[in-house]
Parts: structure tokens; C-alpha cells; sequence
């Protein structure tokens, strides 16, 4: 489970409110969509989550554990227990599909023997096991999605956290690629998911948290997108 | 630190080196220059002691006595010479054999000249004093002036402290300037890791996401620093040693005494670690500082 408690996050170098007193907690398995206009505090929840920047006043646990006090050494474990995909992909271009699916692995310290059995099974889930020997520039950007989710998939993760996934994608492809989201978190995965994507929010009816200016000003199970204030 | 772990820090830190062609090869025979003169400070440091050492083996001290001294009281200054500390050994030059000494070696064919000397003979009974230590010459003249029957102490103090002082310059000097020179050196590996840190950034900050540790990321570009900074070190070696051998060909003929040269087989393994420790420890610097600097993981 994860519980925001009262967090607000101001950057230093600007001085900027980004995140203001925001409470909520998301249970295991759930799914949820952060919306709001640009700039209104997404992201800051997600690189809070994953530890990239840390918390001005508040608490933020992880199964009970506050990851705002682990130290930093601690934090590439506390990334390991998430997968994350964003809008530009951010695969390695001089390697193949299944050179970056086995490259998370290999960070983690998996075994030869784990990295064979589990990088083929997961590309088989997101449909790309006949595309392994590919290169990224050689894959469609609705295939380029699928090896980055592969990628966040493929150790496992508590959560999956998606930065405007479908950003990049025409209707027909983002859909495709929601599905696959749907069918993991199905599976178990708790995913959390900003996006400016209307039309997907409105028809995967899921919970929504929307964010504006800073401050959470709609929590709503199986919500749509409109924009509160 | 898993065998794939340490595998996969050496060949990235290889692809690194490569990738970054040029600028790796521009550190690599900056890095070489570096030490090459820090090699050649060292060298002539090594054999400015060693020349020390053989002038403290051969510092003698003369010492005069009196005209007219008796033979038995020349023996008795014999037995006080040698309770002098820092003696270590005195042996008697009587005026007759220096007379003969100055007929052979000086006069030569000319040595009837000094005929008629032999009655009234212009020379003092001498000892010549071999000395433990050049540094405490000073204290031991003082001593053995006092020693009654004395005429004078003649030393080689002032060449002594000359080539004491020569040292001590050279030293200083040879520090300086590598010390300079392994600022320069830093920095230049310095900015090449930095280059291979911005090309990399992308897949730096896709290793951050997945959870990579600090080491796992920094492994590859400390690596790098330290490969640079070996195969600097070879280079340098290679150049120094064939410089060094070239040079006691050279003057190998002239070579006299005292002013020898240190041998190549003596002085090539500590130029060898020098070098490879030199080499490592800037690459480690380098490579510390660029991470430090724009490396945030």
C-alpha cells in the first residue's frame, strides 16, 4: 500500500510550490490515473514515489516503510521493487529489444539461467517475442512502448508507474498498449499511471486523482477526466 | 561483486576508452608526457642520491700534524683519532711517503728537482680519516682540531654540502613540477570521463530507473579513468626505458667513479610502479571528480 500523509514539495532553486499538503493512500492492485494540466504536480508524485527528488515536509510509505528517511544507498532497492515507463520510451537504441529487457535484469543481479527464462516470457506478454532480435529505430512506437513496458515488467515490480505513456501513440495503438496495462494489473500489479489522455481515463473508468496547481482537488473511484478547476 | 558485475564494468569501461576515441588517445599521451617527465625527475633524483651515497662513502678528512712531532706522539694522535665518533677509519701518510708520492705522481720526470728534500723534509706526517657520515663532517673537524700537535684539518666540506644543497634543490624541484604535472593530467582525464558521462546520460538515467546501484553505474567510468591512466603508464615506461638505456649507452664510456650511472635492471621496476601507481591513482582522481561533478545518480 501506498499513503501519502500531508506531503508538500517546494524546489529549492525556484522556489516553486510544486505539491502542497496532498493526502491519499492507493491499495495493492489498484489503478490509478493522475490527471491535471501541465505543470500541476504528476510528475512530482512519481518522482516521489521513486525517490528522485525527496519530500519538503510530509511522509510517504511504501507498505508501511517511510521512504522519505531511507538513506541514499538504499534507493536503487526501493527502485527495484517499481517499473517505470514514459512517453519517450528511453530504450537503449544500440541494443535489440531483448538486449534491453535482459539489461534491467542484468542490473539486479539476475542469474544467466533467470534472465533465459524470464526475458523470453515476458516479452511474450506485451506480443513481442518474434521482434527480440530488433533494434528500437527498426520497431513502430506502439512496439518501442511494449519493449519499455517489457522492460518495467520484467523484474517483477510492486508497482508500475507510467509517465503520459501513451503521449507518443495515435488512438488505435494507445489503446492496444492500455490493454496490456489493464491485463497486468489484473495480474496483481498496482499501477499508477499521469496522463493528459481523455479518452482513455473516460473509457477505462478507473480511480482518478486529479491534481491542480499543487494540491489534490479530486479523488474519485472510477472517474473521468474533466478538469475540476 | 558479481563475476557479470565486474565483467560488465570492464567492457563498458573498454567501450568507453573507444568510443571516445580521440579524446582517450589525447588523455592517454598526455597522461604519457606526464609521466615521462615525472620519470625523468625521478631518475635524476635517484641518481643524484645514489651519487650522495658514493661521496659519503668516500668522504675523507686530512689531517696535518706539526712538524718536528715525535713518532711515538704521531701514533698516540693515531689511537685519539680513533676514539672520535664518526671515524671510521684513519691510516698514516708519514712525510717520507709523501715526499715519494710527490717525486712519483707530481714531479714525475722532474723529481730530481725535489732532491736534497730528504734531509729537510718541507712535508707533515699526515692521516688520511675515512668518515661514517658526511653530515656530522662539521662536529668531527671541530674534534679532531682540538687533538694537541694538530697544524689543520683539511675537508671537503664545501663540495659535500654543494652537492647536499644541488640535492635538495633537485628534489624540491622534481616535486613541484610533478605535482604540476599530475594537476594537469587529472584534470584532462577529468574531462574525458565527463565527455563519456554526457554521452552516456541517456542510459545512465535508464539504469537509475531499473534500480542499478551507485557502483554498478560509476564502475564503467572509474574504469575508464584507470585504463587511460595504465595505458599512459606503459607508454611512459616504455619511453623512459628506452631513453635511459639509450643514455647509459651513451655515456656509458665516460661514466667515472662516483659519477656513474644507476643501472637500467636497478631503476626500471621502481620507475615501473611509479608509473603504474601514478597512472591508476590520476585515472581514479579523473574519473572521482568528473562523477562527482555531473554524475548524479
Amino acid at each position: 500500500m501506498i499513503e501519502f500523509v500531508n506531503v508538500k514539495k517546494v524546489f529549492e532553486d525556484s522556489g516553486v510550490v510544486a505539491l502542497e499538503n496532498a493526502n491519499f493512500k492507493i491499495e495493492n492492485g489498484e489503478f490509478v490515473f493522475l490527471v491535471g494540466s501541465s505543470g500541476a504536480g504528476k510528475t512530482t508524485i512519481t518522482k516521489l514515489l521513486m525517490r528522485e527528488t525527496n519530500v519538503t515536509e510530509g511522509e510517504i510509505y511504501l507498505n508501511g516503510n517511510d521512504i522519505t528517511k531511507i538513506p541514499d544507498k538504499e534507493i536503487p532497492y526501493l527502485r527495484r521493487k517499481m517499473g517505470v515507463v514514459f512517453q519517450d520510451f528511453r530504450l537503449l537504441e544500440d541494443r535489440t529489444v531483448y538486449e534491453n529487457v535482459e539489461f534491467a535484469m542484468r542490473v539486479v543481479g539476475a542469474t544467466k539461467r533467470e534472465i533465459r527464462k524470464r526475458v523470453p516470457e515476458v516479452l511474450s506478454e506485451v506480443g513481442l517475442n518474434y521482434k527480440a532480435k530488433m533494434l528500437p529505430r527498426q520497431l513502430s512506437g506502439g512496439e518501442q512502448q511494449r519493449v519499455a513496458l517489457a522492460r518495467a515488467l520484467v523484474n517483477r515490480p510492486l508497482i508500475l508507474i507510467a509517465d503520459e505513456p501513451t503521449g507518443n501513440l495515435n488512438p488505435k495503438t494507445a489503446m492496444e498498449i492500455m490493454d496490456i496495462f489493464e491485463e497486468i494489473n489484473r495480474m496483481g500489479t498496482t499501477i499508477i499511471m499521469a496522463t493528459h489522455a481523455k479518452d482513455i481515463v473516460d473509457t477505462m473508468k478507473k480511480r482518478v486523482i486529479e491534481v491542480s496547481d499543487g494540491n489534490i482537488v479530486r479523488d474519485e473511484m472510477g472517474g473521468v477526466y474533466h478538469e475540476t478547476v | 561483486m558479481k563475476l557479470f558485475k565486474v565483467r560488465y564494468a570492464f567492457s563498458e569501461a573498454k567501450k568507453n576508452v573507444l568510443r571516445n576515441g580521440l579524446m582517450s588517445v589525447a588523455s592517454l599521451f598526455t597522461i604519457a608526457s606526464c609521466l615521462v617527465i615525472l620519470g625523468v625527475f625521478a631518475i635524476i633524483s635517484m641518481n643524484v642520491n645514489s651519487f650522495t651515497d658514493k661521496i659519503e662513502d668516500q668522504c675523507e678528512v686530512q689531517l696535518y700534524i706539526n712538524a718536528g712531532t715525535s713518532e711515538e706522539r704521531v701514533n698516540q694522535i693515531g689511537e685519539e683519532i680513533a676514539k672520535i665518533q664518526n671515524v671510521k677509519e684513519a691510516s698514516l701518510f708519514t712525510k717520507e711517503e709523501m715526499l715519494d708520492y710527490a717525486k712519483k705522481d707530481m714531479f714525475g720526470e722532474d723529481a730530481e728537482l725535489l732532491s736534497g728534500f730528504e734531509d729537510d723534509n718541507p712535508f707533515s706526517d699526515s692521516y688520511k680519516i675515512i668518515l661514517e657520515s658526511i653530515e656530522n663532517t662539521g662536529e668531527t673537524v671541530s674534534e679532531l682540531e682540538k687533538i694537541a700537535d694538530v697544524e689543520k684539518v683539511v675537508n671537503k666540506q664545501d663540495i659535500v654540502n654543494m652537492v647536499m644543497n644541488l640535492s635538495k634543490i633537485i628534489k624540491r624541484f622534481s616535486m613541484a613540477v610533478m605535482l604540476v604535472l599530475l594537476i594537469i593530467a587529472v584534470v584532462i582525464i577529468s574531462n574525458t570521463v565527463r565527455l563519456t558521462v554526457f554521452n552516456r546520460r541517456k542510459e545512465i538515467n535508464i539504469m537509475k530507473y531499473i534500480g542499478a546501484t551507485d557502483r554498478f553505474i560509476k564502475g564503467p567510468f572509474l574504469l575508464e579513468g584507470v585504463i587511460i591512466g595504465f595505458c599512459g603508464a606503459i607508454l611512459a615506461f616504455l619511453a623512459v626505458f628506452w631513453g635511459y638505456f639509450a643514455l647509459l649507452k651513451y655515456v656509458g664510456s665516460l661514466s667515472i667513479g662516483a659519477l656513474e650511472l644507476i643501472g637500467i635492471w636497478s631503476i626500471s621496476p621502481v620507475i615501473a610502479v611509479l608509473f603504474i601507481f601514478f597512472g591508476c591513482v590520476i585515472g581514479v582522481l579523473g574519473s572521482s571528480i568528473s562523477m562527482r561533478k555531473y554524475l548524479h545518480v
